[in-house]
């Protein structure tokens, strides 16, 4: 379960990067066309992973679903405080 | 109504939220402390020893009941589990009750002290102790309002989600504001999931016209849908029930895998020859509400024909309600749950305030409405969190043997919200904030140590046997305490004077 | 005061009107799933009863919304009408 959030956060964090805005204000460079594919891809290939790893546990897979859910929201939090402390850096 | 969709979103979103804001923060705060139920219990009734060392709680249970229960109408054995640490036995004769709770050494009966425990959060949460008076009505209507507030709020603050996060911690206002749009956006799956889950469970009682019409009433609906056993015969002869529950545990061994599957075991009419045992299986194994059953003959424990499978809508039910009760979820995502839940509660709370605050810039002398509105912002949101440390406070500190004392626990929580609400009426509001946060604060900090001074072994015996619900209790609590202190200090430093635009500064604080 | 008043009648369309909506969905909605043979009447009302309640979201949603609170109440007795047509000509099936 640990290793399919670990790959969630990490999967938002590539889509969230893949955003024009949120790229410019963490690494204050412009987003290219490939380098924007190339984070949609990840972002999406990993969360996709994450998803199958929910497949692969004991537990009943209604409930790792909702956890997955409840974990989605932990991290999306999570991914806005990095940027927020992505951008105080970068000032 | 308005020129656009947007802008209508945005005025749907400030009055309904405004109309039923107060009522929400109350249903979400003590909703997520529901999420505690049985260790906020556990807490409450410090005489619990824990009792899920024990062994052969089953065979114990019976020859109790055998001794104390004879020719009883039924018989109830509730297995205790690492969350409630209470085994009990209920028997009845008739509507006449009784129950007897147990320790793990033999034959030890411990008698905790009457409270409503952690209940009392999850009934004020679902009914707003108005259970006969439609309360969960009023609570219907909220989820289905906050719904609508959810919906029509990404639209009021869209723009803030594609926007950049900050938090911008200058003026008050705007961190409000960041922060009502982050915890928003943070907790919109887990609303929507709260609010929708919580309407299915009374689906039947909101609209009953169909049931009624079609079914006759809600009631024979849910019979026809999910169909109990079949009626005992009256004229069965008498019998006396087993004695040795191992016959019956062999079977269920065979069909639930695990150890300590049973939650709880029901004697039907035991002393008849036709009485029968249902075994209710462990609830974190499903996400329905509705865990696996099974049936046998109370007297010579062969398995019975069990219950007829529900049908396919009512398991649909059953999946929502047991996902806003949650009961499957393990102690991590219970956490979760809860932070979430405390985030709405936030959440709410920011939107209120934020409310009052964009106005009373605006105007230009004080108006009934606002005044209202700043002094429930204050009885509430600073209210409720007192009255449930109060809620705490009375449970140390009221007598162990009083009669009624659960009664009383539950009044001195209305008289202390009550005394919340004179408090902001009469005191100038940033101070009756200030106040409030740190009567609250106080109150935190004093639990442990009136528990401390109650009876010292306690815990000592909470390191030694590492009592975890004691223990996170007891280290939460604290932990709000500071955050309440805390949220005082900063608050009575902050700069909030209202300037009213034609006359200079007129401060209030 | 005309602003109030439409408030008002988008008010009560949404609370009142799309509580009917709802609840002659409701009653309604069966007696075409038993038609079409998709579940037996128990269940049916079940599932027409979990539905409606997406039913009087959206009522809520559009009266607020839609530009014209006269239009808006027309389409809500237009649908209370539909609903009652439907339940009185299938309802005994």
């Amino acid at each position: 379960m640990l290793v399919s959030i670990t790959l969630q956060t990490f999967g938002l964090l590539c889509l969230s990067l893949a955003m024009d805005k949120h790229f410019k204000s963490a690494f204050q460079m412009p987003l290219t066309k490939q380098l924007k594919f190339l984070l949609k891809f990840l972002g999406w290939f990993v969360t996709g992973l994450s998803v199958c790893c929910l497949f692969l546990f004991v537990q009943p897979v209604s409930i790792a679903i909702v956890q997955w859910m409840g974990f989605l929201s932990a991290n999306i939090l999570l991914v806005s405080l990095i940027h927020c402390r992505l951008a105080l850096k970068t000032k | 109504m308005n020129p656009d969709f947007r802008k209508s979103m945005i005025w749907l979103h400030t009055y309904s939220g405004l109309v039923l804001g107060w009522l929400l923060f109350t249903i979400f705060l003590t909703g997520s402390l529901s999420y505690f139920n049985p260790e906020i219990s556990q807490w409450m009734k410090p005489e619990l020893v824990k009792v899920t060392s024990a062994q052969n709680l089953t065979n114990q249970s019976l020859e109790k009941l055998h001794k104390l229960a004879v020719d009883a109408d039924s018989w109830r054995i509730i297995l205790p589990n690492e969350r409630t640490q209470h085994w009990s036995l209920q028997w009845n004769y008739g509507r006449e009750r009784h129950n007897l709770s147990l320790g793990a050494n033999y034959d030890q009966v411990i008698t905790p002290r009457d409270t409503e425990g952690g209940n009392f959060f999850r009934i004020f949460h679902h009914s707003l102790q108005l259970r006969g008076y439609g309360g969960r009505y009023i609570v219907g209507v909220a989820a289905m309002v906050m719904l609508v507030i959810v919906f029509s709020g990404i639209f009021t603050h869209r723009r803030l989600f594609r926007e950049f996060f900050t938090l911008r911690l200058g003026k008050l206002l705007k961190t409000l504001t960041d922060f009502h749009a982050l915890a928003g956006l943070v907790t919109i799956p887990f609303c929507i999931m709260i609010c929708s889950s919580g309407i299915m469970i009374y689906a039947i009682m909101y609209i009953p016209f169909s049931a009624d019409h079609f079914s006759g009433g809600q009631r024979e609906l849910s019979r026809a849908l999910s169909p109990g056993l079949i009626e005992i015969d009256k004229n069965a002869p008498s019998q006396i029930p087993l004695r040795d529950f191992g016959v019956v545990q062999r079977e269920i061994e065979n069909h639930w895998q695990g150890n300590n599957q049973i939650r709880r075991i029901t004697f039907e009419k035991p002393f008849s020859q036709d009485g029968r045992i249902v075994v209710d299986r462990i609830k974190n194994l499903t996400i329905s509400k509705q865990p696996e059953r099974l049936v046998f003959s109370s007297y010579d424990g062969k398995p019975l024909q069990g219950y007829v499978e529900a049908s396919n809508a009512t398991r649909v039910r059953r999946v929502f309600f047991g996902l806003h009760e949650a009961h499957f979820a393990d102690i991590r995502l219970r956490w979760l749950l809860f932070l979430l839940g405390l985030l709405s509660s936030t959440l709410i709370a920011t939107g209120l305030i934020i409310w009052l605050k964009k106005r009373l810039i605006k105007i230009e002398k004080p108006q009934l409405g606002y005044f209202l509105v700043e002094r429930l912002n204050i009885a509430v949101i600073g209210g409720l969190p007192l009255a449930i440390v109060a809620f705490f406070l009375s449970n140390r500190l009221l007598p162990k043997l009083l009669e009624d004392r659960a009664t009383l626990e539950v009044q001195v929580f209305f008289l202390t919200w009550l005394v919340c609400l004179f408090l902001s009426l009469f005191r100038p509001a940033k101070k009756a904030w200030v106040e409030l946060l740190l009567a609250s604060a106080l109150g935190c900090y004093l639990l442990p140590i009136i528990d401390l001074y109650q009876d010292s072994e306690r815990l000592k015996d909470a390191i030694l046997e590492v009592n975890s619900v004691y223990l996170t209790f007891a280290l939460f609590i604290l932990f709000m305490g500071f955050v309440f202190m805390k949220s005082a200090c900063w608050l009575r430093a902050k700069d909030t004077a209202y300037e009213y635009s034609n006359n200079g500064t007129k401060k209030r604080c | 005061m005309q602003r109030k008043a439409e408030v008002f009648f988008r008010t009560v369309a949404a609370i009142i009107g799309g509580y009917f909506v709802s609840a002659i969905f409701s009653m309604a909605f069966v007696p075409i799933l038993v038609w079409l043979q998709w579940c037996d009447q128990n269940e049916a009302v079940m599932i027409a009863t979990m539905l409606s309640y997406i039913i009087y979201f959206a009522v809520i949603i559009i009266s607020f919304s839609r530009q014209s609170t006269l239009l808006l109440w027309r389409d809500i007795v237009l649908t209370l009408c539909i609903g009652c047509g439907t339940y009185s000509a299938m309802g005994n099936i």
